[in-house]
């Protein structure tokens, strides 16, 4: 199959899927405004703010960051592969873009049980709370959007899905839309703190 | 005549027949959950009415003590709440699923099984929401649960949490319906029905998704926010540990003033079809009726400061927002020109569901001059939390939203049911609803600027006028409650004993009148192709 331009190689259905997709990503968006809000909001009036905020490694986050922009581009070779019937880079490029989340999301964990242990909890101040929630419900779509990949992944391994696949389309949507949330969200929060 | 319209290539796992309990909880198909949709919207508004009844027969008389100071909280918490996020959202959303596949000449929405699921989950939340006087205590600090009275500290009943969880998961419910509206409107629409020969009502679900996309996030951000700080021990909107109470009211609002566009714009829609048809002429200035709507929808998402001009927020940001605000009230009204201009010159034809549009017309018009009123800083900061403030909502919402579901309601029963509603007991209901609803809501205007407070339970015996208004207050809802058990006798005894409506009982030019009267599971076998934006008028003349 040659390489389209992506509008002819969909028949009706599947564009639905990707619009549909792309609508509720841009619904999504105004959700992390609306948090990005709040954690800049009680940056900028709470007094004790740049305390709490030296607890928050910028380097090695910023290692992780690196590593999740880098399963972006991963992704985008295991379907682009996908669809040019080129299984064997397929798989590797799919393992490499699972491998990358999971390192992503392990080290959220790992971050928060460091914070943890130098009592920086949800309840202890406001930059706990903003800091988790905010960070918490970036973490929550890495880890859904982990899910969703491994699914989609297994029923392309397995042949399950048409080739091109909307479904698979509209995950790598997803995984782009939490891969540019994050550097927006890493941005504001650890080198926001840096600056100020 | 054009090959048959697309289908879907597997068969859905819907019954065919439209009986037996297990085809109506396992449908996807869009007309029965239209109906569902429909059926659990009049339910939760009968709840909703019930509520608001215990609430006059309490204020109808001063220093009654019938409802207690708690349970009367949780009362006026309830009604706001479920009227409106389960009985004005989901009769609007009912049409739109019902209608909008048929008026834009498609068979289905562009998904069927999110379809389902957004039904389910918003009546899933809604049962939620009334769980939590079983598990301890209704939600008891008002619809808009403002921090931190909403916070564990003021509210230490479970009420609170499941009305965060209760609105997240109809939340979710909306936004999925608003995803299917979208992109059903893009995707499906008839060979030949471009943008602008779509019918008002398709054109206003489709903006009205678009203020859903945009507003439930803001709404469900908030809320997730609140359930934190009552289940995990968060700071958000606690002032006294670092939070901020202010936060919640932009958070809401910014959600809240958009909801109001969501509880509008398709009742405009509803509206902009029932008057051209009565009035037995084409609608007048279409594209500024699509204009318009679409500039409310920019507008709307900046003028939420509006509700918290008492907040402080200083001179600018209350011009700002004060000054935003009153510039709605323009587009608004190129609506309403647009209607009268309409049936200027028309043979109107005063059947039940004119009369309501009719008396929407009138009611939003009220609702809307006392919406300025409130546009402007000094007023608001007299009249905020008084009656007056409660009169303005029920004229927009009730007079406005409601009536337009009613107009709906009697403009497309003989389409849903195949059996016209009876016009007597239509007419009773009307009569009895309309003059109710004026008396009740007309006088609250009253009370309001007579420095009446809302949301208290009683009121002392010696102030100038209190007892009277209030009694008559009462007595008005009683008349609209007589009206509903017209409307409720009326859609019982229709469904049998009604005559039977064929196709096109109102002479109707929009593509849902083109197929049977109730349609069959596919909507339509062929349609040719959409010429002008009364198709039933073009192929009638020459077929």
């Amino acid at each position: 199959m040659t390489e389209g331009n992506g509008k002819e190689e969909f028949d009706l259905g599947q564009r639905q899927t990707l619009l549909m997709m792309k609508a509720f990503l841009c619904s999504e968006t105004l959700f992390f405004v609306a948090l990005i809000i709040g954690f800049v909001f009680f940056r900028h009036y709470t007094t004790d703010w740049a305390e709490s905020q030296r607890a928050l490694d910028w380097k090695t986050s910023g290692a992780y960051t690196v590593a999740l922009i880098l399963s972006s581009l991963t992704l985008n070779f295991a379907v682009r592969c996908y669809e040019k019937a080129k299984k064997g880079a397929f798989l590797v490029w799919a393992v490499l873009t699972a491998a990358l989340g999971l390192a992503f999301l392990g080290h959220q964990i790992v971050e928060y049980g460091d914070l943890y242990r130098q009592s920086i909890t949800m309840s202890s101040s406001i930059f706990g709370s903003a800091f988790y929630t905010l960070t918490g419900f970036h973490t929550l779509h890495v880890a859904v959007g982990l899910v969703v990949l491994s699914v989609v992944f297994t029923l392309m391994t397995f042949d399950k899905l048409r080739c091109p696949s909307s479904g698979a389309r509209a995950a790598e949507y997803y995984w782009h839309f939490v891969d540019v949330v994050w550097i927006v969200v890493f941005t504001i929060v650890y080198l926001g703190g840096v600056v100020v | 005549m054009l090959p048959p319209l697309p289908e879907p290539k597997t068969s859905l796992p819907s019954p065919f027949q439209r009986d037996g309990l297990l085809a109506w909880l396992t449908t996807v198909d869009h007309k029965m959950l239209g109906i569902l949709y429909l059926v659990m919207a009049l339910g939760y508004f009968l709840m909703g009415g019930l509520e608001a009844l215990a609430i006059r027969i309490q204020l109808a008389r001063p220093e009654q003590d019938l409802i207690g100071p708690e349970t009367f909280n949780q009362l006026f918490t309830m009604h706001g709440t479920t009227m409106v996020f389960l009985a004005l959202m989901p009769a609007l959303i009912g049409f739109a699923t019902y209608f909008l596949p048929l008026m834009i000449g498609a068979n289905e929405m562009a998904f069927p099984r999110l379809n389902a699921m957004s039904f389910w989950t918003t009546l899933f939340g809604g049962l939620l929401l009334y769980f939590s006087p079983f598990a301890g205590g209704a939600p008891d600090a008002g619809w808009f649960a403002y921090a931190p009275l909403s916070e564990k500290n003021y509210s230490f009943s479970p009420g609170l949490d499941y009305y965060c969880m209760g609105l997240m998961v109809t939340g979710i419910g909306s936004i999925g319906a608003a995803l299917n509206f979208f992109v059903t409107t893009v995707t499906m629409r008839a060979k030949g029905m471009s943008w602008m020969k779509m019918p008002l009502f398709a054109w206003m679900i489709f903006i009205n998704s678009l203020l859903m996309l945009g507003a439930f996030p803001l709404l469900n951000a908030g809320l997730a926010m609140l359930f934190l700080d009552r289940q995990l021990g968060t700071l958000f909107f606690l002032p006294d540990q670092g939070g901020s109470a202010l936060l919640w009211q932009h958070f809401f609002w910014a959600f809240g003033h958009p909801e109001v566009y969501i509880l509008i714009l398709p009742a405009f829609g509803i509206i902009s079809e029932v008057v051209p048809v009565f009035s037995r002429k084409k609608i007048y200035g279409y594209p500024f009726l699509v204009g318009s709507a679409l500039v409310i929808t920019f507008l709307a998402f900046g003028v939420w400061g509006h509700h918290l001009f008492t907040a402080g927020m200083g001179k600018i940001v209350v011009s700002f927002f004060g000054f935003g605000s009153l510039l709605i009230a323009i587009p608004t009204s190129i609506k309403l020109v647009n209607w009268l201009a309409t049936m200027w010159g028309g043979s109107l034809r005063f059947t039940v569901s004119m009369m309501f549009a009719f008396a929407f017309i009138l009611d939003f018009t009220i609702g809307g001059l006392s919406g300025v009123a409130f546009a402007m800083p000094p007023a608001d900061w007299a009249l905020t939390d008084t009656y007056f403030v409660v009169a303005h909502i029920h004229y927009v919402f009730l007079g406005g939203t409601m009536f337009s579901v009613f107009a709906g309601a009697y403009y497309w029963y003989p389409k849903i049911c195949g059996r016209m509603l009876d016009v007597r007991l239509g007419k009773a209901h009307f009569w009895l609803f309309f003059i109710g609803f004026q008396l009740t809501f007309m006088i609250q205007h009253v009370l309001g600027i007579l420095g009446m407070p809302r949301r208290v339970y009683t009121y002392p015996v010696d102030l100038p006028w209190y007892g009277s208004l209030n009694f008559l207050s009462t007595s008005g809802a009683f008349l609209m409650g007589l009206g509903m058990l017209a409307f409720l006798w009326n859609l019982y005894r229709s469904l049998k004993h009604g005559e039977l409506a064929g196709k096109d009982p109102w002479g109707g030019t929009t593509l849902e009148w083109w197929t049977e009267s109730p349609p069959p599971p596919k909507n339509f076998e062929t349609l040719s192709e959409i010429r002008s934006r009364d198709p039933v008028l073009d192929w009638t003349k020459s077929p």
